[in-house]
């Protein structure tokens, strides 16, 4: 059961005029008000949560986003922003009484500056476009979320998104170098650039992963990397989790970063296995997939050393792909895990928590006896070399199993917690996992946060009912400036 | 009037003393106070020193993780990580001698407060990135958590990094939960004789865009070469990895910069020598003369310093592929150089910091702040400190 924030009555009877003053400010092709296309919009990726909003709204320009975001901040009109709408948490799930601030037509790369190995864009460009534009001179944008092909890098900025390689090469906060964000109020900042100081406090930092609370981004910087001259993987299987668990230590142990290092769990070989037939060992108990990363000598070297680890901690399954087509094939039963499981199951929820890598045994053997509490299956693909896991449960939302899984799911997150971990990676809190926070953080920590919100969104305006089980006004906390003795809008209610 | 300086032995203790401070009297947070000179005299606050809050939390190699209280030097941090064969990967410097402070008497939490992060900065990152959580007393007294163990976490806001670099702006932390690496097996150095700062500028950015990977690129004039050792004006490669990984990739490395200059090889003792010098500037402590920390895009590095070399006799260094500049001045200015420093921003952007001058005269110096940055900066501070209990240096008190 997921309550929102109680739509605006006055800004439902004004919609009409909302809309014409939005075209005003928008190319009118940029507003979007007919039912049957604001549809297009009504969820991102968690679709069992759907909303249509006020309108859509699609800025073109740093100043029509200025705009948009003044006026709603002068009416008290709400502002949920959307970058590709891949969100896993429901980042971007529409209000009934909020814009849909949609990021899409922000599309171009505006520089490539070789000389200091950055790119600077529009936060519209995919993940992957990045890369797209850098590959030819042989460099590449290193964060890569498997939805990297059409998810946008604001809103990988927004979630502080991961991936498969950010063991070696950091997650999106480690490789942003700057911003152009409008509060919102309409003020437009420029945070960071190509210096690495900027002095001041790091509000780059607290805007990576905030979710869309804090402003909306207008343009970007990052960092590109040289690509590595080689990469090869090793498909390692063992009998049982906790020898896979233990070899994903020892290589740490041995100072190896791995370019990348996953594993799965069996339930999760076999369901990749059945749809894409790469090959892997059905009998293991757990498989690590281990990219390494660099020049070939020393590729080489690494390889040697992971073998004789892997054998060490019981490996029954140990081989090293020998050429580009086959290191693909490797990695292609983990990329499949998920549709995989879509396979066997009418639906799942893909869940997103991070436990200390040591606890993993502890937590599987626990979520056992959970799917038996609850009825249902799971399936454990596991970012081993950072913590992050990814228990995909099956269940069938025509049988009403839905609130049993999401049930399974928020018992797995606070495991998580339980055992010193976090309650997502990668996917953010968003609206899936708001009402676990006091799980994690006690009720003085959230008005903390809750704090900085009002720091940078005093009225509250942006992207509510995410995040945050309950965000006290602002004057409450001694936030709100208050002027001539009046709380703007004392009279409105805000959730 | 001479400040008070408190050393409370406890977190609680910590927090009692700003409860009580609130309206009352404000305080400067400090280590052992070793970057004190960098921050500027706070006539109107009392000090507060972490320094008795030392030792390990937890400190669990296979996991990455180490968490450690404020007040341990960093010496010490880096020399329990290092008999696991594991290192802070932002390697702090020691900038104590820059202000006559003695050496390895920084602590980690002042390295943190401070964000500061070595030659491997524009590779590996500064302190942020690798500050994972935290226990903190904010200006309200109040103890609370931020941040995790782990790495991968985006549960609510990012409070850490706002904690990094906010110079005890924000609130005491009280425990540092930091994310820890393997530490390089070993390293070699490739010095280009070069007195051209931009040829010799240009080859660190060829080398560091090739898949060779530098993990240092430093420009060296004469003096600051000098005091690293080494006999002349040097474009300096720091290649770290396993033997065997750096023989062939500094052998590549050397082909890949032979149209810039004669490459020569620096053994692992002359190499490491040089880059501590380099991470602690040492080419510019034991004296009081005015000096410059400039931040800008690497590709400007070589022509803000060249700008400032002609207006104001200094001594320089370039790190951080050229991003980093050090500006020493060999005579005193009554502004001890701030309006060239000004100028020579205003062409390149970036940001500057006097870390040793004339007594009054401090920060900010941001070609790209601007009033709504400091406006906000403001509302955050108040969101942690509403009673401005915690004094700040003057690039951050501006607001």
């Amino acid at each position: 059961m997921l309550t929102m924030p109680d739509p605006d009555r006055r800004t439902l009877e004004r919609r009409s005029w909302i809309v014409d003053q939005l075209r005003g400010i928008v190319p009118p092709a940029g507003v979007i008000a007919e039912e049957s296309r604001r549809r297009a919009y009504e969820c991102d990726a968690l679709s069992s949560y759907r909303a249509l909003p006020l309108v859509v709204v699609l800025p073109e320009t740093t100043e029509q986003v200025a705009a948009v975001l003044r006026f709603c901040h002068q009416e008290n009109i709400r502002v949920v922003p959307r970058g590709g709408g891949t969100s896993l948490s429901g980042g971007s799930l529409p209000l009934e009484d909020a814009v849909l601030l949609a990021m899409g037509r922000f599309n171009r790369i505006l520089e490539v500056d070789w000389e200091n190995r950055c790119v600077v864009t529009q936060p519209g460009v995919t993940n992957l476009g990045i890369t797209k534009a850098v590959e030819h001179r042989g460099f590449y944008y290193a964060p890569d979320p498997s939805s990297q092909i059409a998810c946008s890098i604001g809103g990988n900025i927004a979630e502080n998104s991961g991936g498969v390689h950010c063991l070696k090469y950091g997650l999106t906060t480690n490789n942003v170098l700057g911003v152009e964000f409008v509060l919102m109020d309409g003020t437009v900042l420029r945070i960071g650039g190509r210096h690495l100081d900027a002095g001041g406090l790091d509000l780059l930092g607290v805007i990576t992963g905030s979710e869309g609370l804090l402003g909306v981004i207008t343009e970007v910087t990052v960092r590109i990397l040289p690509k590595p001259m080689t990469a090869r993987a090793m498909l390692l299987g063992f009998p049982t989790v906790e020898q896979g668990g233990a070899c994903v230590g020892a290589i740490i142990a041995a100072g190896i970063i791995p370019g990348g290092l996953e594993m799965m769990d069996q339930a999760a070989i076999r369901a990749a296995e059945d749809f894409v037939h790469a090959g892997y060992p059905t009998e293991c108990g757990s498989l690590l997939i281990c990219e390494l990363d660099g020049p070939e000598a020393e590729v080489d070297e690494l390889l040697a050393r992971v073998e004789t680890i892997a054998r060490a901690e019981g490996a029954t399954v140990c081989r090293v792909s020998t050429s580009e087509e086959e290191r693909l094939r490797f990695w292609a039963g983990r990329k499949a895990a998920f549709p995989a499981v879509g396979a066997i199951a009418a639906d799942y929820l893909c869940m997103d928590g991070t436990i200390p890598r040591k606890a993993l045994p502890r937590v599987l053997t626990a979520m056992d006896a959970l799917a038996t509490k609850h009825g249902l299956r799971v399936v454990n693909v596991f970012h081993a070399g950072d913590g992050n896991l990814h228990p995909l449960i099956l269940f069938d939302a025509n049988k009403g199993e839905l609130d049993a899984a999401e049930a399974f799911g928020a018992d797995i997150l606070k495991l998580c917690v339980e055992v010193g971990g976090v309650l997502t990676g990668e996917h953010g809190v968003g609206i899936e996992k708001r009402d676990l926070m006091v799980e994690q953080f006690t009720q003085g920590e959230l008005d903390q946060q809750g704090r900085v919100k009002c720091a940078f969104d005093p009225l509250g305006l942006l992207n509510p009912g995410k995040v945050f089980p309950t965000l006290n006004r602002c004057a409450d906390y001694g936030m709100l400036r208050v002027s001539g003795g009046k709380l703007p809008f004392a009279e409105l209610p805000r959730f | 009037m001479q400040a008070d300086r408190i050393e409370p032995a406890s977190e609680a203790e910590i927090a009692e003393v700003v409860a009580s401070a609130r309206g009352k009297r404000r305080l400067r947070i400090e280590g052992n106070g070793t970057k004190s000179g960098w921050c500027g005299p706070t006539n109107d606050a009392d000090r507060m020193a972490t320094a008795r809050l030392t030792g390990t939390v937890f400190y669990e190699p296979e996991e990455l993780v180490l968490a450690v209280r404020p007040g341990t030097p960093v010496a010490e941090v880096t020399g329990m990580l290092r008999q696991s064969g594991q290192a802070l990967a932002f390697d702090p410097p020691d900038f104590g001698p820059l202000w006559g402070a003695g050496t390895e008497r920084g602590t980690i939490g002042g390295a943190v407060a401070a964000n500061l992060a070595g030659p491997r900065r524009w590779k590996a990152g500064a302190a942020r990135d690798h500050l994972l959580g935290l226990r903190m007393v904010n200006g309200l007294g109040e103890v609370h958590r931020a941040g995790s163990r782990v790495m991968k976490n985006v549960t609510g806001f990012d409070l850490p990094k706002l904690f990094a670099g906010s110079f005890g702006s924000l609130g005491v932390m009280t425990e540092l939960t930091l994310k820890v690496l393997p530490r390089a097996e070993t390293e070699r150095s490739l010095a280009l004789a070069t007195s051209d700062l931009e040829e010799g500028c240009a080859a660190l950015r060829a080398a560091v865009a090739s898949p060779f990977e530098p993990s240092g690129a430093a420009f060296l004039p004469i003096e600051a070469a000098r005091d690293a050792g080494l006999s002349g004006s040097t474009a300096l490669l720091r290649m770290e990895g396993t033997e065997l990984s750096i023989r062939w990739r500094i052998a590549a490395l050397r082909r890949a910069v032979e149209p810039w200059a004669r490459a020569e090889e620096l053994d692992e003792a002359q190499s490491s020598l040089a880059w501590v010098r380099i991470r602690d500037a040492s080419a510019f402590a034991g004296t009081d003369r005015a000096l410059w920390r400039l931040s800008v895009a690497p590709s400007a590095g070589p022509a803000v310093l060249r700008t400032l070399a002609a207006q104001l006799p200094v001594d320089g260094m370039l790190d951080w592929v050229g991003g980093l500049v050090w500006v020493c001045l060999r005579e005193p200015r009554a502004d001890g150089g701030a309006a060239a420093v000004d100028a020579a921003l205003a062409a390149s952007g970036g940001f500057a910091l006097l870390l040793r001058g004339p007594e009054g005269l401090r920060g900010p110096w941001a070609r790209n702040s601007s009033s709504a940055i400091a406006s906000l900066t403001g509302e955050l501070r108040r969101a942690f400190d509403p009673d401005r209990v915690f004094a700040a240096p003057a690039h951050l008190a501006a607001s």
